[in-house]
């Protein structure tokens, strides 16, 4: 086994593409990082129509005159600002590992290693809690430490190393989601990194997972890796033998891979992929789908992931909500 | 060769399949995809498909490996033939050469007591150093005095070592030699034992360790002797004494000058011998014999002080040329090898016509006179006499010569022509002589410097040697000791004050690494290095067969 190659950023690179982020939204600054909750505090946040459970004290009778519907009251709604904690969750499976051994291709655990290590270069600068899971081994014994400062880089050593060593477990892996999500904060933000190859009841549980991850104020981003592009090269460019991936089984021999069968594989990659998409499209989520250079290489890859790292911060909305 | 030829084609066009095969094989890659579970089912890798690609063995570690293998099979063809010089482990012998000639008697301590010290040292250095040495005493001493009985030169030495260096007992790397001579710019090894201890010892002796001890002494020696015979114009014999001095002047010099008879000589002129470095002295001599010449000094070395020195004649012998010779060509060759003197001198070689047996009697060389006719030119030559040496005898027989009917009495024939007339006789003894014909063209007409004529020319100095041989040589000179005995090869001992030079540095003296003559042929280090590359390559393709490769 390869060991994991160092991230392709530098930490003043890093440093250089959040402020890139912050300048990206109009609500920059001060404050970027603060998730509001409803709360009790004397912070007006806005009007809104009276719905049944609404505490009466709250209706606003002059705006409600000044409004002009009769059947209709206007309550003031409060909130309070606290700086939100991350949650980064790495699938671990077998699909994520697939190429690991090939030292002249990144695998997309590794990518998404790298992501976890820039995540936590940021949140050490911004002050915020982090803390790093894999989906296999959140289970209802086990609670997430959250760390800041000096100990995230301990703690991302420690989370990496675990990961990156451990095999795959055999077959369908579930996602033992637990209690720990739903006892994720209200302004947490949590960040799943995955494929979207997960069929069945893993795929199931982790839409559940990135449910329960995005209930009421608290905000989920998926990160797609999407290694189709660079596995596409290969098939297109190589005679190959495949070797068994998860499930999926061993096919021994010499194949060249024709455009028909590319185009089929595609469909279905793409069939799968809308599904996810179609069932994480909902407030809370954000998807962002990171697409792997069209030819294989370390190299092509960390120039591509310096590209998309950007777009990925910007989409995840941590500097900020877009509108 | 033409296997060779063969050989050769094969491993070429091995080593082309190889390449060939390479570079269009078709890699199949063993890759994980993720996305393995979407893929429907592949089509079969066709060969066509395989494309040219100059990068896959350039990429294959394997492809490598059977290239170096075909690479070393051509090397082993190519460089057949082709030695290496072998290359022993560090050898250290030191043969050490103590110079035992007479000039080491000289100090307090002698010198060939600092000498032995010095060896002492050098093998003591040698044996700490684990290596081997020997002591050898140039030249060989006898047990009574200590030291040689002759004195010995540079290149003498190398004569007694030539013995040392077949001493099979140990490997000789180095050489030193400790002398109170300074090193000489050239020192060469004596071919006497043997080619092959020449060619080990060259070796040695191109650059020899030299050590010299002893302080300079100074020393005055008679190095030699000069000797004028009586002139023609009445001027006496002179004997000239060099004496050379080396070192500070010493002031208490003489020189004693006997004669044959005992007497002393007196010199011509009074000699100050205390000035300067090289001095001579003349003395008058009349009478040929053994004279001795002694110098006396206060310095230690005396072998140098005595000297031998025999006269055989005072005079060269002059020509007397009879009248009929005594003008035109012959004359003047005689008057340019000899003084011409009249017939009346005992001691005179004649010259002159042949006329009959009587006129035969005194040392002389004798010419007959004419040119035979109708004569068969085929003639018989004694090949070994004297007389015919260098004489091309084709060209004699050319001549023509005319022939005495008869030998005459004492005369044995040297050449002779086929009808039995002799053409060239001699006659040994007391009175030497030779009978031989005149040039051609008559004694008057000849014309000597013709080219023609060499032939007479050579067998007429022939035969002027042959008439002087019983001459003893003017001035025989040689060193001797106090009873008259015979010394050699004292010129290099007579400067025992030549300055001390400086000497190696003992801890210089270390083991070397010698490359042998022996030479050992290169091809089975390139099939030992073809054994390795095989065994890599198979290493490496059982390990890729069991692994990624198909």
């Amino acid at each position: 086994m390869i060991s994991l190659r160092p991230n392709p950023f530098d930490p003043a690179t890093l440093d250089d593409i959040c402020v890139k982020a912050r300048k990206a939204f109009a609500t920059s600054g001060s404050g970027a990082f603060l998730r509001r909750k409803l709360g009790q505090s004397l912070e007006y946040r806005e009007h809104r129509s009276y719905v049944f459970g609404d505490d009466v004290r709250h209706i606003d009778w002059r705006a409600s005159l000044r409004h002009g519907r009769p059947d209709e009251f206007l309550v003031r709604s409060f909130e309070a600002e606290e700086q939100f904690q991350l949650l980064v969750i790495v699938d671990g499976s077998a699909t994520m590992r697939a190429g690991m051994e090939d030292p002249h291709r990144v695998s997309k655990l590794e990518a998404a290693l790298w992501i976890c290590e820039a995540l936590g270069h940021i949140a050490g600068n911004e002050a915020i809690g982090i803390g790093f899971a894999s989906l296999g081994e959140l289970s209802s014994r086990d609670r997430v430490s959250f760390v800041q400062g000096g100990q995230i880089g301990e703690a991302f050593a420690h989370f990496s190393q675990g990961l990156w060593s451990s095999k795959a477990p055999k077959g369908r892996e579930e996602v033992s989601i637990g209690a720990e999500l739903s006892r994720l904060k209200q302004s947490s933000v949590t960040i799943f990194i995955t494929d979207f190859y997960r069929t069945n009841t893993a795929q199931a549980a982790l839409e559940e997972a990135v449910q329960l991850a995005s209930r009421g104020y608290r905000q989920a981003v998926v990160c797609e890796l999407n290694s189709w592009p660079t596995e596409r090269a290969i098939l297109r460019d190589d005679i190959v033998s495949l070797g068994a991936v998860g499930a999926a089984a061993e096919r021994s021999g010499a194949f060249q891979a024709s455009g028909p069968d590319l185009t089929a594989a595609e469909d279905a990659i793409q069939a799968q992929r809308d599904g996810y998409a179609q069932a994480l499209n909902r407030g809370g989520v954000v998807h962002f789908a990171w697409d792997f250079p069209d030819r294989p290489g370390f190299d092509a890859m960390a120039e591509g992931f310096r590209l998309r790292f950007h777009d990925f911060l910007l989409a995840s909305e941590l500097f900020g909500r877009v509108g | 060769m033409l296997l060779g030829l063969l050989a050769f084609a094969t491993v070429g066009l091995f080593l082309v399949v190889l390449l060939v095969k390479y570079m269009r094989r078709s890699k199949v890659r063993h890759v994980e995809i993720s996305a393995l579970q979407f893929l429907p089912e592949l089509s079969e890798a066709r060969q066509s498909r395989v494309r040219w690609q100059v990068s896959t063995p350039l990429r294959s570690p394997l492809f490598w490996l059977r290239f170096l293998i075909l690479l070393t099979l051509l090397a082993i063809l190519l460089l057949d033939g082709v030695l290496v010089p072998t290359k022993n482990a560090p050898a250290f012998g030191v043969l050490v050469a103590v110079d035992h000639s007479p000039s080491m008697a000289v100090g307090r301590p002698t010198r060939l007591q600092l000498a032995n010290e010095m060896a002492d040292k050098i093998v003591q250095h040698v044996t700490a150093q684990g290596g081997c040495s020997r002591v050898v005493a140039v030249p060989h001493t006898t047990p009574s005095n200590g030291v040689g009985d002759a004195g010995v030169s540079p290149i003498a030495m190398m004569h007694a070592l030539s013995a040392a260096l077949e001493d099979g007992s140990c490997h000789w790397t180095h050489l030193a030699v400790v002398s109170d001579l300074p090193k000489p710019p050239f020192f060469a090894l004596s071919d006497a034992r043997g080619q092959e201890v020449v060619a080990e010892g060259e070796a040695l002796a191109a650059d020899p360790l030299w050590f010299q001890v002893g302080e300079p002494e100074a020393n005055s020696a008679l190095t030699g002797a000069d000797f004028k015979a009586a002139g023609l114009g009445g001027d006496g014999a002179r004997l000239s004494l060099n004496i050379a001095r080396f070192g500070d002047a010493n002031s208490d010099l003489s020189l004693v000058v006997t004669g044959p008879k005992g007497q002393i000589l007196s010199p011509d002129a009074p000699v100050d011998l205390g000035k300067g470095q090289e001095a001579s002295v003349s003395y008058a001599v009349s009478e040929p014999g053994t004279y001795q010449a002694e110098l006396e000094e206060t310095g230690e070395f005396a072998l140098d002080n005595r000297l031998a020195l025999s006269i055989g004649a005072m005079s060269v012998l002059p020509i007397a040329l009879d009248s009929d010779v005594s003008a035109g060509p012959l004359a003047n060759l005689a008057r340019q090898m000899a003084p011409v003197v009249g017939a009346e001198r005992d001691d005179a070689v004649r010259i002159g016509l042949y006329s009959d047996q009587d006129g035969l009697g005194e040392r002389g060389i004798y010419l007959v006179r004419g040119e035979a006719q109708g004569v068969n030119a085929l003639g018989y030559f004694q090949k070994d006499s004297p007389l015919l040496e260098a004489v091309d005898l084709d060209l004699l027989e050319a001549l023509k010569p005319r022939g005495l009917e008869r030998l005459p009495e004492g005369f044995r024939s040297v050449a002779a022509g086929a009808d039995g007339k002799v053409w060239i006789a001699v006659r040994a003894g007391a009175h030497p002589a030779v009978l031989m014909p005149e040039p051609a063209g008559g004694l008057v007409n000849a014309n000597l410097a013709d080219a023609q004529h060499l032939t007479w020319l050579v067998a007429f100095i022939n035969a002027y040697r042959f008439v002087n041989q019983d001459r003893q040589p003017l001035l025989d000179v040689s060193h001797v000791d106090a009873s008259g005995a015979r010394l050699e090869n004292l010129a290099y001992e007579s400067d025992t004050a030549k300055p001390l030079g400086s000497n190696p540095e003992l801890d210089d003296i270390q083991p070397v690494s010698m490359i042998g003559e022996a030479q050992s042929p290169l091809w089975p280090w390139l099939a030992l290095v073809a054994i390795i590359l095989l065994v890599a390559e198979r290493f490496v393709a059982l390990r890729l067969s069991g692994g990624r490769t198909a």
